[in-house]
């Protein structure tokens, strides 16, 4: 089962990890004083998961229930803490930084809502 | 559901005559079907979006310039035929959207309309069928 601070987010419904964009931070030299087509590295980017999936519930307040408890850890200053995915790999120091839902909340036989979670270590 | 020889039927309080048969399909129009990390089998699927059509054929024995046109709306009754004595009468009802008229000639059907509707409801969480019980025994 996958958490966040050992809190079950997700579990409402199927959900998937990723990998954000990895690898180095480059830019241009032509816009940092430089003259060409060279480029430089400023280093590796931070780690950046993002938990994307849906969240499943039986009402309407109970769908609520679960996106704020998402919201809710969004925090005003970073505040990290365990993330473990599906397969119970798990990585540390991770702060959800943003949390973005789809343009409508599904309902027939139930409440629904897709989601992307986006953490990164710091 | 498919009513045969449906009686009394009428459109925006206009008496249709004829009609041989009323068929009301419904069908998804957006299908969830989300899967997750652990396999390639849909762990969760819903019908979110849906819509309810309804085809109206009935016999024509003579020319026909009075039709219905395309993106009329109103309410659409018609009452079940009961196949028995005992059987229980019902009234549907529903508000709709013409879709479209076509007709069918043939030499073993004659002349055929065919009047396609779509329901609509006031309010996305209701049906917009609506079935009650005229007569007879349950």
């Amino acid at each position: 089962m996958s958490s966040f601070k050992g809190l079950n987010l997700f579990g409402s419904g199927p959900h998937r990890f990723r990998f954000a964009r990895q690898g180095h931070l480059v830019t241009l030299d032509l816009f940092n004083g430089g003259s060409g087509p060279g480029s430089t590295s400023h280093g590796t980017r931070e780690l950046d998961i993002i938990a994307s999936g849906r969240l499943v519930a039986t009402s309407e307040a109970a769908l609520w229930t679960l996106r704020n408890a998402i919201r809710a850890q969004l925090t005003a200053s970073p505040a990290a803490g365990t993330l473990i995915d599906s397969a119970g790999r798990s990585w540390t120091g991770m702060t959800l930084i943003t949390y973005t839902e789809s343009d409508r909340r599904d309902q027939n036989r139930v409440f629904s809502i897709t989601y992307e979670a986006h953490f990164r270590q710091f | 559901m498919l009513l045969l020889h449906p009686r009394e039927v009428s459109f925006l309080g206009t008496p249709w005559k004829s009609v041989s048969t009323i068929a009301i399909d419904r069908t998804a129009t957006r299908v969830i079907a989300e899967h997750d990390d652990t396999g390639p089998h849909v762990v969760f699927a819903d019908c979110p979006e849906q819509r309810v059509t309804v085809r109206v054929t009935m016999d024509l024995a003579e020319d026909s310039l009075a039709t219905p046109a395309v993106g009329m709306q109103g309410a659409l009754e018609f009452a079940t035929a009961p196949t028995g004595v005992h059987a229980t009468r019902h009234r549907v009802s529903m508000e709709a959207v013409i879709l479209s008229i076509t007709h069918e000639v043939s030499l073993r059907k004659g002349a055929v309309r065919t009047v396609e509707f779509l329901g609509v409801s006031s309010v996305g969480g209701a049906d917009p069928i609506t079935i009650t019980q005229i007569g007879g025994l349950s």
